[in-house]
C-alpha cells in the first residue's frame, strides 16, 4: 500500500514488484515493463554513484519527457540525491541563473551545450551528461555508498518564475511528492475499486453518466497520456500518478494536438492531462470526429483557468468527465479537483472540492478565517506542501505561517457544499498557456534599459483563452525608442513565453493617488479598444 | 472571416504583414528563419498570429502552429490553402 512515509525509490519498487511484466511506459515504438524500468533505474543509479553523486547532491535535468527522465528521477531518489528538472527550452541566461541558484553537481541534457562555459559560470558543476553519450567531467570519483535515504529528505527543486526576477526553487521531499498520489488513490478507490455506502449516491450518478466507459475501466490499470512538460509540477505529478498507481504512461516528448488524438486512439488512453489551451487545440482539429476517443474516462485540466464553455465542450465532444484541477508548485500540484459525479455546471464553474488530505480555508487581510461564501485569500495545509523556497527563508516565511498554512495568493470562496471557486488573484501574475509569469520580473528587466523610465506589464485575455503579455512603456525624456526596439530588447534575454505580445509606448499610466500604475485601467482600455492610452 | 483573400499574397506581402504583426525587422523575415530559434516565436504566439491572419482573410490551419518551423514553411502552407 502506497503511503507518504516511503521513499520514492521504495514506492516504485513496491509498485513494480507485483507487476514486473506489466507495461509501464510507452514512448513511440519503445515499450518498457515495470521490471525493465526498475533495471534501468538501478543501472542509472550505479552510473551516477560512480560519478560521485551522493545523498543531497543535486543534478539538473534538461531532458524532454521520455524514459531517460524517468530513470534519472528514480535513480536520484534511490541515491537520496536531488533532481532539478528544468525547461528544455530555457535560454542561456535563464539556465545560468537557475544553475547558479541550485548549485548542481551535474547537468543532464539531451542537447549539446557549451559545457566549458557552463563549468566556468557555475562553479559547483562537475559533470555534463548526454544520455547515451560519454559524460564530460572535470573529475570522476565516488562509489555507491551505504544509502540512508529518508522520506523527508529533499528530492526535487522545482523552479518557478519569481516575482523579483530571481527564480524560486520550491523544495519538495519524497513525502511531499508522493502525498498527491496517495490522495488520488483514495479518490480512485471510491470510483473504481471500493465504492462505499457513503459514496453510493455519487457513484450511481457517475455510472448513470459514463456507464460503459466506467465499467470498461473499472479494476484495470489506467493509461495516462501526459502532454505537459515534466519540469512542471503538473507534468511531474502525472508521471508519478501513473507509475506509482501501477498504471501505464504514454509519453509525448512534445505536444502536438493531432498526435495527441492519434495517441488516445492507438494507445486506448483513459486519462489525458493537458492545459486548457491544448484541449482547445485538440477540439479545433478539423477531423476531430474521425479519431476514436471512446476509451477516455477523464480529461484532466488545470495550470490555467478553464473557461466554462471549454469545459462543456471537452465533456460533450470527448464524451467523458472533465476534472478541473487547481494547484500550485508549492503544494506539489492538486489542491482541489472536480469529480466524476459533479454536475456539468459544477465541473465548469468551480475547481471542485479539496483533494483528500488537503485542508483549506479562506482568510481576510489579517489571515483570519472567513465563513463559507465570502471571498478572501485561499490558504492550504497538507503533506504535499513544499519545505520552502531554496535559499530564500524570508520569501518562505511570507507564504508559510508557523502552523504550516500556505497562503496561495489566489482569491477564492468556498461554498457551503465545500466547492472551491477561484475568483481572482491577490498576487500580480499572468497565466499564459499554463505558465505563470510575474509582471514584476519583466518590468524590472525593462526598467534596466537606460531609455526606459517605467514599465507596466499586464495580462490581456487572449482569443485562445488565458492571457497575453502586454507591456506599456514610458520613455526617458528626449529619447526615442520604438515598440519594435523594446521587443528586440526583450528578445535578447527574456524566456520566450515572457516576451510581450504587444508593446505600447505611452506618455503616462493611469495612476493611484500614491502614483502607482492602475493596471486594471490599462487592461480596460485595451479591452475597450483604446489601447493608445 | 472565413473566406481567404481573393488575390494570393506574394512572399513580399506576407513578409511585410508578418514583420508588422510580430514587430520584427522585415530583413529578419527570410524563408530560412525559424519561428522558434531565430524569431523567438513559440507555438502560442504563432497561433495568435494565425488568428490575426485569419481575421485579415488569410486562413492557415491553427494546428499547423505545431508543424511549421520556418517562415518558408508558413508561406508554403499559405499558398497551398
Amino acid at each position: 500500500m502506497l503511503h507518504a512515509q516511503l521513499t520514492m525509490y521504495e514506492a516504485i519498487r513496491q509498485v513494480a514488484a507485483t507487476r514486473l511484466d506489466q507495461e509501464a511506459l510507452a514512448c513511440g515504438e519503445a515499450r518498457l515493463s515495470y521490471g525493465q524500468l526498475l533495471e534501468c533505474i538501478d543501472s542509472q543509479a550505479q552510473s551516477l554513484a560512480a560519478l560521485g553523486v551522493q545523498k543531497g547532491g543535486k543534478v539538473a535535468c534538461l531532458l524532454p519527457p521520455g524514459p531517460e527522465f524517468v530513470y534519472l528521477f528514480f535513480a536520484l531518489a534511490r541515491l537520496g540525491a536531488v533532481i532539478v528538472p528544468l525547461d528544455p527550452q530555457l535560454r542561456r541566461q535563464g539556465l545560468v541563473d537557475v544553475l547558479q541558484d541550485a548549485q548542481p553537481l551535474a547537468l543532464v541534457s539531451s542537447q549539446p551545450i557549451d559545457e566549458e562555459l557552463l563549468f566556468q559560470q557555475v562553479p559547483s558543476l562537475r559533470h555534463f551528461i548526454l544520455p547515451g553519450g560519454p559524460e564530460r567531467s572535470l573529475n570522476g570519483e565516488g562509489s555507491l555508498s551505504s544509502l540512508n535515504v529518508l522520506p523527508q529528505d529533499l528530492l526535487a527543486l522545482l523552479y518557478t518564475s519569481g516575482t523579483t526576477g530571481r527564480p524560486k526553487g520550491t523544495m519538495h521531499t519524497h513525502s511531499s511528492l508522493i502525498a498527491p498520489v496517495v490522495a488520488s488513490i483514495k479518490l480512485r478507490e471510491v470510483w473504481l475499486h471500493k465504492p462505499s455506502l457513503m459514496s453510493i449516491g455519487q457513484t450511481a450518478k457517475a455510472i448513470g453518466r459514463y456507464r460503459a466507459r466506467l465499467l470498461r475501466a473499472a479494476g484495470r490499470p489506467q493509461t495516462f497520456l501526459s502532454t505537459v512538460g515534466w519540469h512542471t509540477i503538473t507534468g511531474l505529478e502525472v508521471v508519478l500518478q501513473a507509475l506509482l498507481m501501477g498504471d501505464r504512461l504514454v509519453v509525448m516528448p512534445r505536444f502536438h494536438p493531432r498526435q495527441a488524438l492519434q495517441l488516445v486512439e492507438q494507445e486506448h488512453v483513459t486519462v489525458v492531462i493537458a492545459v486548457p489551451l491544448a484541449f482547445q487545440m485538440m477540439l479545433g482539429i478539423e477531423e476531430f470526429d474521425r479519431y476514436d476517443s471512446s476509451s477516455l474516462l477523464i480529461c484532466g485540466t488545470g495550470a490555467a483557468p478553464c473557461p466554462p464553455d471549454l469545459a462543456r465542450q471537452i465533456q460533450r465532444r470527448f464524451g467523458c468527465a472533465v476534472h478541473i484541477g487547481f494547484g500550485a508548485t508549492e503544494t506539489a500540484g492538486g489542491i482541489a479537483a472536480t469529480s466524476l459525479a459533479d454536475s456539468a455546471d459544477r465541473q465548469a464553474a468551480t475547481v471542485g472540492r479539496p483533494m483528500p488530505g488537503m485542508q483549506v480555508k479562506v482568510v481576510d487581510e489579517e489571515r483570519r478565517s472567513l465563513p463559507p461564501g465570502q471571498v478572501g485569500e485561499l490558504a492550504v495545509r497538507s503533506d504535499s506542501l513544499m519545505l520552502g523556497y531554496y535559499n530564500a527563508p524570508d520569501m518562505t516565511a511570507q507564504v508559510i505561517d508557523e502552523h504550516g498554512w500556505y497562503y496561495t495568493g489566489d482569491l477564492a470562496l468556498i461554498d457551503t457544499a465545500g466547492y472551491v471557486r477561484i475568483v481572482g488573484r491577490k498576487k500580480d501574475v499572468i497565466i499564459r498557456g499554463g505558465q505563470n509569469i510575474y509582471p514584476a520580473e519583466i518590468e524590472a528587466y525593462l526598467a534596466g534599459n537606460p531609455r526606459i523610465r517605467e514599465a507596466a506589464v499586464v495580462g490581456i485575455p487572449s482569443p485562445l483563452g488565458g492571457e497575453s503579455v502586454w507591456a506599456f512603456i514610458i520613455l526617458e525624456e528626449d529619447v526615442a525608442m520604438t515598440s519594435q526596439e523594446v521587443l528586440d530588447y526583450c528578445r535578447a534575454a527574456l524566456e520566450l513565453y515572457k516576451i510581450p505580445s504587444q508593446v505600447r509606448i505611452v506618455a503616462d499610466f493611469p495612476r493611484t493617488e500614491l502614483g502607482k500604475p492602475q493596471k486594471f485601467k490599462l487592461r480596460e482600455k485595451v479591452l475597450q479598444g483604446e489601447d493608445k492610452v | 472571416m472565413d473566406t481567404p483573400a481573393k488575390n494570393p499574397m506574394s512572399f513580399e506581402d506576407f513578409k511585410r504583414i508578418l514583420a508588422e504583426e510580430l514587430q520584427i525587422e522585415e530583413s529578419r523575415i527570410i524563408p530560412e528563419a525559424t519561428f522558434l530559434d531565430d524569431l523567438l516565436i513559440d507555438s502560442i504566439k504563432l497561433v495568435e498570429l494565425m488568428l490575426r491572419l485569419e481575421e485579415m482573410g488569410f486562413a492557415l490551419p491553427l494546428e499547423s502552429a505545431w508543424d511549421v518551423e520556418t517562415i518558408g514553411d508558413a508561406f508554403k502552407l499559405y499558398t497551398q490553402q
